[in-house]
């Protein structure tokens, strides 16, 4: 079963996307990890995008598309942004005080943590980020 | 969608619940109420999370802001309650190391009242 949508970079398209992608695992029966895992991975990396991949504020279309295999989602986007792989964010380290601990900068830390590796390859003039939430 | 719930507010404590998802889209619904109804009151607040069901980077920005406010005014914030994903998001990011996160209401209440 597949699913694939194209959203404008803006927040409020991401928020919908977020709502047809739930319908689409629910109705597929996704257990309710995995789907917590793609929605994380979505908000994420898609919000990501939309803040800091673009050097102008003109439309840019992202590609998101859901494969539902056996035993994985396969979950990829892509975008015509600047080339940014994601797996080069460091970890968050842990603060030494409430006065230091971070209030962002923390996203990519978690999708990797908890929806697993991301594969990330630059095509022509787009980034293409790969991930399979196990389920 | 995302809802900040007032269970008590009175000289001693702000109790809060919050429902729903911490998302971008919640965050945006509850970063007002949530501050009003703990940075802006000056007391301990303990934020009862058993109703959130999903936690996002912008989430624990958001909790992480009003700790910093509450504690700038000597008042402390504890997060309880935390359903299992929610709690893996708080240790991943590290946020357990620097904002008490307790199981039971009761176990909140301990840490922030002064006896």
């Amino acid at each position: 079963m597949t699913f694939s949508l194209s959203i404008h970079n803006t927040l409020a398209a991401l928020a919908e996307a977020q709502k047809f992608v739930e319908t689409f695992l629910s109705g597929h029966g996704v257990p309710f990890e995995a789907a917590y895992a793609v929605r994380l991975s979505l908000e994420e990396l898609v919000s990501n995008i939309i803040r800091h991949g673009y050097d102008d504020r003109e439309p840019h279309e992202i590609g998101i598309c859901l494969e539902i295999l056996p035993v994985v989602i396969e979950l990829m986007i892509d975008d015509d942004g600047r080339p940014f792989d994601p797996n080069s964010a460091e970890p968050v380290p842990v603060p030494a005080s409430l006065e230091e601990a971070p209030t962002g900068g923390m996203g990519l830390s978690l999708v990797r943590t908890i929806a697993g590796p991301m594969e990330y390859q630059r095509l022509g003039n787009r980034n293409q980020v790969k991930l399979q939430i196990a389920f | 969608m995302a809802e900040v719930r007032t269970i008590a507010a009175t000289d001693e404590i702000s109790h809060i619940r919050l429902v729903g998802r911490l998302d971008i889209e919640g965050v945006g619904t509850i970063e007002i109420p949530l501050t009003a109804a703990t940075v802006a009151r000056k007391r301990p607040a303990i934020v009862d999370m058993s109703g959130v069901d999903f936690l996002g980077s912008i989430g624990i920005g958001l909790l992480v802001r009003c700790a910093i406010s509450l504690q700038r005014s000597g008042a402390r914030l504890v997060l309880f309650g935390c359903q299992p994903l929610v709690q893996k998001s708080l240790e991943i990011t590290k946020i357990h190391a620097v904002v008490p996160i307790v199981e039971s209401e009761a176990a909140a209440f301990e840490l922030v009242v002064v006896k």
